[in-house]
């Protein structure tokens, strides 16, 4: 009998024992962990960072075997009092799954279902007075986000075979993930210490930080310290754009029928580099002859403007243009007519019969019927008939006929040209400000032997 | 006999440390925007009524539900008598969820049908994270509205009935200016250092439930653009969307706490799956 009410204190004890969370018994106050902290931009962190509110971890790109070596790091503020700074350093994990109404699989549960011990270093006793630390460790190891994104009850919750919502509409899925966690050090009189538990509370998804915008650009890599986790505001950078445009001379001699175009890159990546460009990078600059009001000669609209036809009448294909730099091409001087002189044409498809060449002049129609030709250049005032108000040839806008030459040459006129880069709009360019047409037509420059003409004429 | 005697024993010696009365130790003081990069980094200022939309939650499929929630971000304290003892002692204060409740019956429309009250548990734990840290003002994010939870209420008829209107063909659509005022409860659930549940006051948080008063979607379903086809998945305000020549000046993003709840700065959220680049006419 004398040993009964020892078996009652017995079984009391064990009877509490099967009804208390030890889990939740911490082993000293000793040392705690106060926060998670977010880095800074740098990549810096110390205890005053700013604190982690909520994780997020991007399972994008984890496959069978996590080749990429996806983790989730997380730097711990601790409270050491004791300062110990010595002996084996850990944390002890645990994951619960219950935020969400689809658990993983048996397999998963079971695999995770034993406390998991994630070693750390560089905890060293703080400054005088300091007895906060941090501390960095992979609180989801490889092994473990290999295991999460292989669950196939996580991967139907993340949607991960849904790239459109996932990737494109930027509304991705999400599966939460507690942590709860410890730190475990051992004291300088070979004791050890374990922490009250902290909890971490981390979304898993996919595609939600590391989205490509596969159509366009792709993100900017941005300064963050860890490129699949936590910092979602931060991942989409402006993108880097090509910004082009053209320019030409004019003929390098008068009579010349032909002229190079200049296609420049004043932006900060090469045209090859863009995304947007669907053909590699290339893209066509293209010329118009706006003035004088030549035969073949229609209206299309840009903005209002008047040009002529063909729309543009002659384009060259540019290829990669790096950043910074040019590249020239040669355009034909005059819209390129069938071998009946007259049909304005792109190519021999356009004549039926016979072949679409270059055009020696320029041809306008003085009266029904009656075609003059003509040439750009710089008209001599000597020859200028005094209808010409102040000697200036200027443009033949509205059809007039340009005065003969002094030696009964085709006459000479002022041209004006437009000469826009991108004119099939290959290479995308995005400007961070507002665009609008002004802008856009910030690919176009006009160019005229005439000055005046270029300056009052151009309706760019 | 005697076993039965010595187990119940045992069972009874337990019943005072289980049966502890929960203590109010933390007091929960308002809920905080998310600020524009929902940092709830305490920059976003306070918030006096909430907002979800509830457009396309619960579409077919999932659709554009699957990651809809509402999440709230709310700054809490050490109640008074909690602060006298030490900073960091056993007192010591970490979260670890939130229980949340939904008040049906101070709702001053009708309440949602029973099929969804049924469906919904009386109350519901979500998780959160924190401690009462040092020098910082501690702020707890968690889900007040898990997704779970959105998508019963987005199928729940009375609330259907309440954000939608009859439309020209004789059928309902939704009415963006229409909303269900939902109440909540919820009070935050952690440990002290020394291991003792705690708990904080119930904190009333009322949500106005709408459809498509804060989220659009430039195609419906959201869909791959096509090949060749420029496309940047984006968060654009309703003047961005708007803009004539395409390219809005900012691709902002679609966060996971500003997607149809007013937590963020966006005057709208508007998922634009195909970006609008217009090809420049020359």
């Amino acid at each position: 009998m004398k040993i009964f009410p020892g078996l009652l204190v017995v079984f009391g004890l064990l009877g509490c024992n099967s009804l208390t969370d030890e889990g939740q018994t911490p082993t000293t106050t000793s040392i705690m962990i106060v926060a998670a902290a977010l880095p800074e931009p740098n990549c810096g962190v110390g205890t005053g960072n700013e604190r982690l509110k909520r994780g997020i971890f991007d399972i994008k790109g984890v496959d069978a075997e996590n080749t990429i070596g996806a983790q989730y790091q997380t730097n711990l503020v601790i409270r050491d009092q004791t300062q110990t700074g010595v002996g084996s350093k850990k944390l002890m994990v645990e994951y619960d799954f219950s935020a969400n109404l689809i658990q993983p699989t048996a397999a998963t549960r079971n695999l995770l279902r034993q406390e998991l011990s994630v070693p750390f270093g560089g905890w060293t006793q703080g400054d005088d007075g300091q007895d906060l630390l941090v501390i960095s460790s992979p609180l989801i190891p490889e092994h473990i986000t290999k295991i999460l994104a292989n669950d196939s009850a996580i991967y139907g919750e993340l949607k991960r075979d849904d790239s459109v919502m996932n990737t494109v509409s930027g509304l991705p899925g999400y599966y939460t993930v507690q942590i709860k966690v410890q730190a475990l050090s051992l004291g300088l009189n070979g004791q050890w210490l374990r922490s009250p538990p902290y909890y971490l509370t981390i979304d898993l998804c996919d595609g939600c930080l590391t989205r490509i915008p596969q159509q366009l650009v792709q993100d900017q890599s941005d300064a963050t310290c860890h490129s699949n986790q936590d910092r979602i505001w931060l991942k989409l950078g402006y993108p880097e754009f090509p910004n082009l445009s053209g320019k030409t001379e004019g003929p390098s001699d008068e009579g010349d029928l032909n002229m190079v175009l200049t296609t420049g890159n004043s932006g900060s990546v090469n045209t090859l580099g863009s995304l947007g460009a669907s053909r590699g990078g290339r893209s066509k600059t293209g010329v118009w002859l706006v003035a004088p009001n030549h035969d073949g000669k229609s209206e299309f609209a840009f903005s209002g403007l008047q040009v002529p036809d063909r729309n543009p009448y002659a384009t060259c294909g540019v290829n990669n243009v790096v950043a910074g730099e040019s590249e020239d091409c040669s355009v034909p001087t005059y819209p390129k007519v069938c071998e009946d002189g007259s049909t304005p044409c792109d190519n021999d498809d356009d004549c039926g019969v016979g072949s679409c060449n270059t055009a020696q002049s320029l041809r306008i129609t003085e009266n029904p019927g009656q075609v003059v030709p003509f040439v750009c250049g710089t008209p001599d005032e000597t020859n200028t008939p005094g209808g010409n108000a102040g000697g200036d040839a200027g443009p033949v806008g509205d059809g007039g006929t340009p005065p003969p030459q002094a030696d009964g040459g085709i006459p000479v006129v002022a041209c004006l040209y437009i000469v826009c880069a991108d004119v099939d709009n290959e290479v995308l360019e995005w400007s961070t400000e507002a665009e609008s047409w002004e802008s856009a037509k910030s690919n176009c420059t006009c160019y005229s032997e005439d000055s005046d003409l270029a300056e009052d004429g151009c309706p760019l | 006999m005697v076993f039965r005697t010595v187990l119940l024993i045992g069972l009874t010696s337990c019943i005072q440390s289980q049966q502890d009365p929960e203590e109010v130790a933390m007091t929960v003081g308002a809920v905080v925007s998310g600020g524009p990069n929902c940092a709830w980094d305490g920059t976003g200022g306070q918030l006096l009524t909430g907002e979800m939309d509830l457009i396309s939650v619960a579409s077919p499929g999932g659709a554009v539900g699957h990651s809809r929630r509402y999440p709230i971000g709310v700054q809490w304290a050490v109640s008074a008598t909690e602060q006298a003892a030490s900073e960091f002692g056993d007192s010591f204060i970490t979260l670890k969820d939130v229980e949340v409740r939904l008040m049906y019956d101070d709702a001053v429309v009708a309440p949602p049908t029973d099929e969804t009250r049924e469906n919904l548990p009386a109350t519901y734990v979500v998780p959160t994270m924190g401690t009462q840290d040092v020098n910082t003002a501690p702020i707890a994010v968690f889900d007040l509205i898990p997704t779970w939870v959105a998508q019963r209420l987005a199928l729940d008829r009375q609330i259907w009935l309440d954000t939608s209107k009859d439309s020209a063909l004789g059928t309902r659509i939704p009415a963006p200016g229409k909303g269900y005022l939902l109440a909540t409860e919820f009070r935050l659930r952690g440990y002290n250092a020394a291991g003792k549940r705690l708990v904080s006051n119930w904190f009333r948080w009322v949500i106005s439930l709408c459809r498509g008063c804060r989220m659009s979607f430039t195609t419906t379903p959201p869909s791959r653009p096509a090949p060749g086809v420029a496309g940047f998945p984006g968060h654009y305000g309703a003047d961005e969307i708007n803009q004539q020549e395409p390219l809005p000046s900012r691709p902002g993003v679609v966060t996971w706490c500003s997607a149809g709840v007013s937590q963020a700065t966006f005057a709208l959220d508007v998922v634009q799956p195909s970006q609008p680049l217009v090809p420049r006419t020359y």
